[in-house]
C-alpha cells in the first residue's frame, strides 16, 4: 500500500515538469544508412544533436513519425510514401516530384551509380554479353527504367525505348542461360532497385541466376576492378549510392555511369502544419541549435 | 554369473555417462560466462584492432554514439535497473493481491479459470507483447502524456517500457506466489481465526507474511526477467542516445535494446560491443540478485 | 474493522482483474489487427512471391459472366482484375475455360490463380500491366481491344509463412532430441546417482543459474561458442541448426526440473523392491523408475515446445532475421516468433501479417496450456 502511495506521488512529481508541446523530435537513421549519409551532406551537418531518435529503417522512420505529433524525419522518396499517412515537407520551397528531382531544382539528392568489370575480364564471353543487355535493359529501356521506378528509384521513364528494339542487339538474351550468375556488390541502398530490375530481366532473359551481395558502396569498384576483383567475393557490377571517387578509376570498366536518382525527403506529423523548411533550418534542428517549432515560425 | 557382471559393467557404464552429461549441462553457465568474459573485455584490451576503447569511459559515460566512437553505456545501466524497479513495484502488489485470491479468495473453480489466465500471460511470447506494446500501450501512454501536456516520441518512453516490463513479469511472481502461498502451514490460519481476526485480516497479515520468502524469491525472478528482456523493450524503447532517463514519457535505452540495435553489424567494434554490454546485463542482474537475496535474509529474520 | 476489510477485500479484487484484463487487451487486439489476414492461404502459402512468364501467345473468347463478380471484368479474356495494395493488379476471378487458366510457361503449364498480380501483359506492339503504370481499368480496356496476348508476366500470391511453420518445426525436433537425452540423464544422475552433498549442490546450482541468463546472452554465446560446432558440418553462417543447440541450452533447465519433479514422485518402495529383487540401479531406473516418469517428462516437453515457438531474442542472434520459403537445418530461416520481429522492423512494417502469426502463436499457446492441465491432472491421479 505504502508502494502504491509513493508510485502515484512520483507520478505526480512527474507530471508537473510540463515539456514544451511544440519540441521538435528529430528522427534518424542508424549510422550505416546511405539515406543518412545523403542527408547529411545534403544539409552539410557534421555532427548530429544528441537528442535525437535512432530508427532502424526507411519503414521504422515513417511509422514512428506517424505516430508522433511533433516529429521530423527524412527518408528516400518513393510513390509509396504519399499513402503512408506522414506529410513531405518542401525543401527551400520545393516540393519533391520526380519532376522536380529530375531537372534538378530539389536538390535534397543523390545518384546511384554502376560500374562493370573491364572489357574481357568476364568469367566467360557469354556473361559478358548477359551484363551488357542488363546494363541496356536497366540504363535505356522503357521496361527496365519502369521497373526501376516501381522500386523507389527515379529516372525518366518517357525516354525510353521499348525492350523489343534493343533485345535485337543482345541475342544472348533468346538463348537458355540457366548456366550463368550475375554477381552484384556494393551500396546497400541500390538493393531494392537492383533486385527487383534482375528479378524481372531473369524473366525475360534465359533464366539466368543472380546473385545481389550488398555490403557497402565502398566495396562496389573493390570488387569489380579493385583489389578483391579475383577474390572470394568477384562481382560483376558494382553499384554505388554516392558518386564514384576519384581514386576509382570507373574508366577501366566496360560501364559506368548512373542509372536512376534518389531524393531524400523531409517528413512530419499530419497534424503538423508546417509545410516548408529551409536548408538553414533543418540544419539547425539537426544539429540542436533549434529544438522548438515555435523557432521556426509554426 | 556372466549376465550379473554383463549388468554390473553395464551399470557403471551407464553411471559415467550420465555423470557426465550432468558435468556437461552444469559446466554449461561456466563455458558461458567465460566465452562471454572472453569476447566482452576484447574492446578494451590495448590491443584491440579497432583501436582500445577506455574501460571507464564505456562504464560509466553518459553518451552513446555508434557513430563517433563514443560507447558510454553508465547511462544504459542507470535507465535499465530504474525500468527494471519501477516495473517490479507496480508488478509485484498487483501479482501477490491475484495469488491471493487465487488461492484463498475465489472458490476453486474460478481460481483454476484464473490461473489458466496466468498460464497463458506467461506464454505468450515476447515479440507478441512487443506487437500489442507497439500497438496499444505506446498509444495509451501518448494519449496520457498530451493530457497532462506533455510531448512524447509517439508514446515510445520510458512508462511504456515500465507498463510492458510490469505485465510481462506478472505471470513470473503471481505463480511463485501461487506456490508460496498454497504452502502456508493451514494450521497457522486456523489459529489466526480461532484469535478472533477475520479472513481478510488472517489472509493479509499471517498468511501473507508467513509467504514472504517466496514472493520475494518470485520477485528477484520476476526483476532478472525485466533485466533481460530484449524483443519487446526494443520495439517501444526509443533508443536515446544520452542519459539516464527520469521523465517517464522521455524515451530512453535499455542495455537489451542496445544489444539488438544495428543487428546488420557483423564485424567491427560495433559488433564486438554487444559482447561487452551483454557481460554487463549479466552482472547487473546477477548483481541486483545478490543484493536482493541479502536483504530477503535480513528480512527473513 | 468492517470496512477496512471491506476495502483490502474492494483492492485485491481489482488486482487481480488486471491480468483477465490484460489478457482479454492483448487478445482484442492482436485479432483485431490480424484476423482479416488469417487464412489458409496465408498459412500454407510463400512469403516471396514466383515470377512468371508465360512463352505461347493466347487468344480470346467469349466468357459471358451472369453473375455479379468482384473486381473489373473483361468477357473476351474471361478474367477479372482489381487494384491491390502498392499498386498491384489482382485477379480476383477467372472464367474457368479462360486461356489464362492454361498459360505456357518454361518449364511446363501453369494456372492463374487468384490472388496472383499481373505485373505485364504483351500485346505485341505494346505492353500493359503495373511495371508499364497501369492499373486495373487500364489493362481491361486494353486487352480487350486485342485478338492475341503474346506474352504475361505475373507473380504469385505472397505473404504466406508456411516457411516459418518448417522452420519451427526443425527447431523443435532439434532442440528437443538434443536437450532430452542431456537434460533426463542429468537428473537421474542428480536424483539417483550423486550421493555426495556437496558436490550435487555444485551441480545442481550451475543448472539453476541457467534460468537466470536471458535469452538474449544465449544467442550471443550460441555465435560465439555453438558456432564452431556447426562449422564441424560445414555450415558457415546463421542456421537453423545453430538455433537448435542454442535452444537446447536453453531448455536444459526446463526439462531437468520437469523430470526431477518426476522422479521426486515416484515412491522409493518401488525402487526398494526393485533392487531388493537383485536388479541393478541401472535396470531399476531404466525399467521401473522412468515408466513411472513418462508423464512427468511429457509436461517438461510440452513446456519446451511452447518456449521454442516462443523464442525470438536468441534466435535472432543464431537463425537470422531472412525469411526463408524453403528453410533446411543448414540454411539460415526465421520461425514463427522471429518472422513476427521481421515483420515489425523490415523496411515495411507490416502490423496486419505480424498480428496475424501472432494469432497462431496465440493458439498454439493456448493449446499447449489446455494439454499440460490434462496431463497434470492424469499424472496427479496415477501417483496419488
Amino acid at each position: 500500500m505504502k508502494k502504491l502511495v509513493f508510485l502515484f506521488s512520483f507520478l505526480v512529481t512527474l507530471c508537473g515538469c510540463k515539456g514544451d508541446i511544440y519540441k521538435i523530435n528529430i528522427y534518424t537513421r542508424d549510422a550505416s544508412s546511405g539515406t543518412r549519409e545523403a542527408f547529411f551532406k545534403g544539409i552539410d551537418v557534421e555532427d548530429i544533436s544528441n537528442d535525437s531518435i535512432e530508427v532502424s529503417s526507411n519503414g521504422d522512420m515513417i511509422v514512428k513519425v506517424k505516430n508522433d505529433y511533433n516529429s521530423i524525419g527524412y527518408v528516400s522518396l518513393n510513390e509509396e510514401l504519399f499513402d503512408t499517412g506522414v506529410s513531405i515537407l518542401s525543401f527551400e520551397g520545393v516540393f519533391p516530384t520526380y519532376e522536380s528531382v529530375l531537372d534538378k531544382t530539389y536538390t535534397l539528392q543523390r545518384a546511384f551509380s554502376y560500374v562493370t568489370r573491364a572489357k574481357d575480364d568476364f568469367e566467360n564471353e557469354r556473361e559478358e554479353q548477359l551484363v551488357d543487355a542488363f546494363i541496356d535493359f536497366i540504363t535505356k529501356s522503357k521496361e527496365g527504367m519502369l521497373v526501376i521506378q516501381s522500386a523507389g528509384g527515379i529516372v525518366d521513364a518517357s525516354k525510353g525505348q521499348p525492350w523489343e528494339e534493343l533485345k535485337v542487339n543482345h541475342p544472348i538474351v533468346l538463348q537458355d542461360n540457366s548456366d550463368l550468375t550475375i554477381i552484384t556488390a556494393g551500396s546497400t541502398s541500390v538493393e531494392k532497385t537492383i533486385t527487383l530490375a534482375l528479378e524481372v530481366f531473369k524473366a525475360m532473359a534465359g533464366d539466368f541466376n543472380f546473385m545481389v551481395n550488398q555490403t557497402g558502396s565502398s566495396d562496389g569498384y573493390k570488387r569489380v576492378l579493385g583489389s578483391e576483383k579475383d577474390g572470394i567475393n568477384a562481382s560483376d557490377i558494382g553499384f554505388s549510392s554516392r558518386t564514384f571517387k576519384k581514386e576509382e578509376e570507373v574508366s577501366k570498366g566496360k560501364y559506368a555511369g548512373e542509372y536512376c536518382l534518389d531524393a531524400v525527403v523531409v517528413i512530419k506529423n499530419k497534424e503538423n502544419t508546417l509545410t516548408n523548411i529551409s536548408k538553414e533550418d533543418l540544419f539547425k534542428i539537426y544539429s540542436g541549435e533549434i529544438t522548438s517549432f515555435k523557432e521556426i515560425g509554426n | 554369473m556372466n549376465t550379473l557382471n554383463k549388468n554390473k559393467l553395464i551399470d557403471s557404464i551407464a553411471r559415467y555417462i550420465f555423470m557426465a552429461m550432468t558435468i556437461i549441462s552444469s559446466s554449461f553457465t561456466i563455458i558461458l560466462f567465460a566465452f562471454l568474459f572472453v569476447k566482452g573485455i576484447k574492446p578494451f584490451l590495448p590491443n584491440y584492432e579497432y583501436g582500445m576503447i577506455n574501460f571507464f569511459e564505456f562504464l560509466f559515460g553518459m553518451v552513446y554514439r555508434q557513430d563517433k566512437g563514443i560507447y558510454g553505456i553508465g547511462f544504459i545501466i542507470i535507465n535499465t535497473i530504474i525500468t527494471g524497479f519501477l516495473s517490479l513495484i507496480i508488478s509485484l502488489p498487483i501479482s501477490v493481491l491475484t495469488s491471493l485470491f487465487i488461492v484463498k479468495i475465489v472458490p476453486k473453480k474460478f481460481g483454476v479459470m484464473m490461473r489458466y489466465v496466468v498460464d497463458i500471460l506467461s506464454g505468450v511470447p515476447s515479440v507478441v507483447y512487443g506487437v500489442f506494446a507497439s500497438g496499444l500501450i505506446t498509444l495509451m501512454v501518448k494519449n496520457i502524456g498530451y493530457f497532462f501536456g506533455i510531448p512524447t516520441a509517439g508514446g515510445n518512453s520510458m512508462l511504456s517500457v515500465i507498463i510492458l516490463l510490469a505485465i510481462m513479469i506478472f505471470p513470473t511472481i503471481t505463480s511463485m506466489s501461487i506456490t508460496a502461498i498454497t504452502a502456508v502451514d493451514k494450521n497457522l490460519e486456523m489459529a489466526s481465526l480461532a484469535l478472533g481476526a477475520t479472513k481478510t485480516q488472517t489472509n493479509f497479515k499471517v498468511v501473507l507474511l508467513a509467504a514472504k520468502s517466496g514472493i520475494f524469491s518470485g520477485a528477484i525472478l520476476g526483476l532478472g526477467r525485466a533485466y533481460g528482456e530484449a524483443t519487446a523493450v526494443s520495439m517501444v524503447a526509443g533508443n536515446k542516445l544520452y542519459g539516464p532517463t527520469f521523465n517517464l514519457f522521455d524515451i530512453t535505452r535499455t542495455l537489451t535494446s542496445t544489444m539488438l540495435s544495428g543487428l546488420k553489424e557483423t564485424s567491427g567494434v560495433d559488433y564486438d560491443i554487444r559482447f561487452s554490454i551483454g557481460l554487463i546485463l549479466l552482472i547487473v542482474i546477477f548483481g541486483s540478485n545478490i543484493i536482493l537475496n541479502v536483504a530477503k535474509r535480513r528480512i527473513g529474520k | 474493522m468492517k470496512i477496512k476489510d471491506k476495502i483490502y477485500n474492494l483492492i485485491t479484487y481489482i488486482a487481480s482483474s488486471m491480468g483477465i484484463i490484460v489478457l482479454i487487451a492483448i487478445l482484442l487486439f492482436i485479432f483485431n489487427k490480424g484476423f482479416n489476414k488469417l487464412s489458409l492461404q496465408m498459412i500454407f502459402g510463400k512469403y516471396w512471391a514466383v515470377n512468371y512468364i508465360s512463352v505461347e501467345p493466347i487468344k480470346s473468347g467469349n466468357f459471358e459472366l451472369t453473375n455479379e463478380i468482384d473486381g473489373i471484368y473483361s468477357k473476351n479474356w474471361g478474367i477479372a482484375l482489381k487494384d491491390g495494395d502498392s499498386k498491384n493488379i489482382t485477379i480476383t476471378f477467372i472464367h474457368k475455360d479462360s486461356p489464362f487458366n492454361n498459360l505456357i510457361v518454361k518449364d511446363g503449364s501453369i494456372n492463374l490463380q487468384k490472388g496472383y498480380t499481373i505485373e505485364k501483359i504483351d500485346l505485341g506492339e505494346l505492353s500493359v500491366g503495373k511495371i508499364v503504370g497501369n492499373n486495373a481499368q487500364d489493362v481491361i480496356s486494353t486487352i480487350d481491344n486485342y485478338q492475341t496476348i503474346q506474352s504475361v508476366y505475373f507473380k504469385s500470391q505472397s505473404g504466406g509463412i508456411f516457411g516459418g511453420v518448417i522452420a519451427t518445426f526443425y527447431l523443435i525436433l532439434i532442440s528437443l532430441s538434443i536437450v532430452l537425452p542431456i537434460g533426463i540423464s542429468s537428473s537421474i544422475y542428480l536424483k539417483e546417482y550423486e550421493k555426495n552433498k556437496k558436490f550435487k549442490a555444485i551441480l545442481q546450482y550451475g543448472i539453476d543459474t541457467l534460468t537466470g541468463i536471458p535469452s538474449l546472452v544465449y544467442g550471443l554465446v550460441g555465435v560465439t561458442v555453438l558456432f564452431p560446432i556447426t562449422q564441424l558440418v560445414n555450415i558457415n553462417s546463421t542456421s537453423i541448426l545453430l538455433g537448435g543447440l542454442t535452444m537446447s541450452i536453453i531448455l536444459l533447465p526446463t526439462i531437468i526440473k520437469a523430470t526431477n519433479d518426476a522422479l521426486d514422485n515416484v515412491p522409493d518402495s518401488l525402487r526398494q523392491g526393485s533392487l531388493s529383487l537383485g536388479a541393478t540401479n541401472f535396470q531399476t531406473i531404466y525399467k521401473v523408475v522412468l515408466p513411472c516418469c513418462i508423464n512427468g517428462i511429457l509436461t517438461g516437453v510440452l513446456l519446451s515446445i511452447g518456449r521454442v515457438i516462443g523464442e525470438s531474442a536468441a534466435l535472432i542472434y543464431t537463425m537470422g532475421t531472412f525469411v526463408n520459403d524453403a528453410p533446411k537445418i543448414s540454411s539460415s530461416g526465421s520461425s514463427l516468433a522471429v518472422m513476427i520481429y521481421s515483420f515489425m522492423v523490415q523496411e515495411n512494417p507490416n502490423m496486419e501479417l505480424a498480428s496475424a502469426v501472432s494469432i497462431i502463436i496465440l493458439i498454439i499457446v493456448m493449446i499447449l496450456n489446455v494439454i499440460l492441465r490434462v496431463f497434470g491432472k492424469k499424472f496427479e491421479r496415477k501417483l496419488v
